[in-house]
């Protein structure tokens, strides 16, 4: 099931004279972790901000389909099922970690008597039971990350969008916090976070998106478990029929994803008959920074 | 959810000591700083206003003329240094002054450590003693006074004879309603209440600045309902420094002062205005705050407000002595409605006069928050992802 559907989704500042998303069509699946990557100026924080409703009028739909099929409009999908975790401490420093998740719970929709549980489950999670009665401010780096992430949890949301939620702390925080973000996968929520480190979104991600120019490409987990093939010939080949499926990417040059190791094989097992004009041949798994570097060089 | 969200704009504003100072600390200061300065401490400043009497000649009538001014308070000297008025007397002094001196023959060189207000009473007495000094002459003249006597004697004479203060009945009809602190304490009352632009403002650039409003977007709440929410947390936090303030004004001030005590007419129609003065503050202080996007114009634009605000309204120069046309200008903000409210409370009670302000207060809070409200849900429309 998709999370979000997005159709021919395009948007454009006012005092800007080209498109910072252009006709973007893409589905998010629900229960996996999404990355998004892409240079600055790319389209990502633009991308972000139509899904969680803050820019008010694009081009095309986004849609979060629910379970009974009702009709909500974008805003109402967002503040029911989406909750946001920025990069900045968005939290209040003056007060203890556990003012501030009740000052937020205080804002939601939630019994009062469900608070508790709650409340215990999010610090357990979160691993900030022990820190609950200290004040923000006198939190390091790696605990204010995870207040941060606690406070978007107090509204049990569906799907989690996070920024760089790895930015600026300690190794072993970083491990804390990609831990608990697997932790939220298992139970279920959809992930959608943006980062320039290419080996974390690689090690969480299920999905890619990769942003450049405004125009995004969606690279799905089993693109990521397959195989680039790269052919470089001295000159041109000849009876290269076999070539057509191949896509040129520089002068002589060609290459090829491949879904398995046999496939592999058998297209290694063709190139031998050419092997008088052929300069080079590489192969390695396709890797985020391949996918990154690929999106960037074919748009 | 106000309970919390009060909870959360107390606990942030009670550890920041900045915001301490400027809600309680500041206010106290000035009604005190203020009540001082009113209380009718002139005589200690003429206490300390050296004299230097010169003249070509010393005779009688300098020496006489040094007395008079001793008897206003002054005190004389023969120092140039210490010397914060000098008197220099013609040549011809007491040949002419039964007959006439010349007009402008007698000099009087202040020097700036007598301050502007002070001037004008200084010369006063300065004047009131020479006209002693005349009829000391006149009186020597016509044979009134004995010329065998001491001076300090003839100067008795003539010190009993210009008593006036014997033929006149003074009656304050309620001693403390000519009290400083009926001026002092209303005034600044209302200037700190209205500063609570400055907590206000810095709050919601906190939030804007460090994604907590654009979070807040994507929570099950309104804009307008955490709008006014935020309002009636930030109301609840201005009536209970009233109420401090309220009891400082009345209760210490007056004692710390030596003046007397204030009393509150009516309690109940006090609390009507106190929470109408309360909601009027805020109302500004959101309005300010939906319109600054930076500390810097927080400060300025906030802070900048309510100082001129206060200026106009009589808190720092008087009324009575401002042009007419800056008289007229106050009598348009809502600092001045706040403070008149307050101080009528404490006189006999002027009900039309407090019903007046008050509906002006009404409404402008009404204008106000209907313009915060619109400035403020632009603002968070306009909040982007980074």
């Amino acid at each position: 099931m998709n999370a979000i559907e997005i159709k021919q989704l395009s948007f454009k500042y006012p005092q800007n004279n080209y498109y910072s998303l252009s006709d973007v069509t893409l589905n998010i699946k629900a229960q996996r972790c999404t990355g998004i990557i892409g240079p600055n100026g790319a389209g990502k924080s633009t991308f972000i901000s139509a899904l969680c409703g803050l820019i008010p009028n694009f081009e095309g739909s986004i849609k979060y389909p629910s379970k009974l099929n009702e009709h909500t409009s974008l805003i109402d999908s967002v503040k029911s099922k989406v909750s946001l975790v920025p990069q900045e401490y968005a939290f209040y420093p003056q007060l203890t970690v556990i003012q501030n998740l009740h000052y937020f719970l205080s804002l939601c929709l939630i019994a009062k008597n469900e608070w508790k549980v709650l409340l215990d489950d999010i610090l357990s999670q979160c691993e900030l039971s022990d820190v609950q009665h200290k004040k923000a401010k006198n939190l390091s780096g790696g605990y204010k990350r995870r207040l941060n992430i606690a406070i978007a949890l107090v509204k049990k949301p569906d799907v989690l969008f996070l920024d760089e939620p790895t930015v600026g702390i300690d190794p072993e925080s970083r491990t804390v916090i990609i831990r608990l973000l697997e932790t939220f996968k298992k139970q279920g929520k959809t992930l959608l976070f943006t980062s320039h480190m290419l080996d974390e979104v690689e090690k969480i991600c299920d999905d890619i998106i990769v942003f450049r120019d405004g125009k995004a490409k969606m690279n799905e987990e089993e693109q990521q478990n397959s195989i680039l093939l790269s052919i470089s010939f001295n000159k041109e080949p000849k009876n290269n029929e076999f070539l057509g499926l191949y896509e040129k990417t520089e002068l002589n040059t060609y290459q090829k994803t491949l879904s398995s190791q046999a496939e592999l094989s058998a297209q290694l097992q063709l190139l031998a008959k050419f092997s008088e004009q052929i300069n080079n041949i590489n192969y390695s798994a396709n890797s985020v920074e391949c996918i990154y570097n690929q999106t960037q060089a074919a748009q | 959810m106000i309970f919390n969200s009060l909870k959360k704009e107390a606990l942030i504003i009670l550890s920041d000591i900045h915001s301490i100072g400027v809600l309680l600390i500041l206010p106290v200061a000035f009604m005190l700083i203020m009540t001082f300065a009113m209380s009718g401490q002139s005589q200690d400043v003429i206490g300390k206003i050296n004299i230097k009497v010169t003249s070509v000649d010393k005779n009688l009538y300098v020496d006489a003329y040094q007395e008079y001014l001793q008897q206003q308070g002054f005190k004389i000297t023969t120092e140039d240094k210490v010397a914060d008025l000098v008197i220099h007397l013609p040549d011809d002094f007491e040949e002419r002054l039964l007959t006439g001196l010349s007009a402008k023959s007698i000099s009087l060189t202040l020097k700036a450590s007598i301050s502007p207000s002070m001037q004008p009473t200084v010369i006063q007495l300065i004047y009131a003693g020479f006209s002693k000094l005349r009829l000391h002459a006149y009186m020597l003249d016509s044979g009134d006074l004995d010329d065998q006597t001491s001076l300090l004697e003839q100067i008795s004479q003539v010190e009993k004879s210009t008593d006036v203060e014997q033929y006149f009945a003074l009656n304050i009809a309620e001693k403390s309603l000519a009290s400083p602190t009926l001026y002092s304490v209303p005034s600044w009352i209302i200037f700190g209440i209205y500063f609570i632009v400055l907590p206000v403002s810095i709050t919601v650039i906190n939030e804007q600045q460090n994604g907590t409003l654009i979070r807040l977007k994507t929570f099950p709440i309104s804009t307008s309902h955490y709008f006014f929410t935020k309002v009636s947390a930030f109301c609840l936090l201005s009536t209970v420094q009233f109420i401090i303030l309220t009891l400082i004004g009345i209760f210490a001030v007056p004692l710390i002062t030596a003046q007397p005590a204030i009393t509150v007419n009516s309690w109940a129609l006090y609390t009507v205005s106190a929470l109408i003065i309360v909601i009027s503050a805020n109302a500004l202080a959101f309005t300010i705050a939906a319109l600054v996007s930076s500390y810097e114009q927080a400060i300025v634009l906030g802070g900048g407000i309510n100082i001129l605000l206060a200026a106009i309204s009589g808190f720092m120069v008087p009324m009575n002595i401002m042009p007419e046309i800056m008289a007229n200008i106050a009598s348009w903000s809502p600092l001045y409605w706040s403070a008149e409210i307050i101080r009528a409370t404490f006189m006999e009670s002027n009900t039309d006069l407090i019903f007046s302000y008050l509906t002006n207060l009404l409404l402008f809070s009404v204008i106000s928050l209907t313009i915060a409200r619109f400035l403020f849900v632009i603002k968070i429309r306009k909040l982007m992802w980074n």
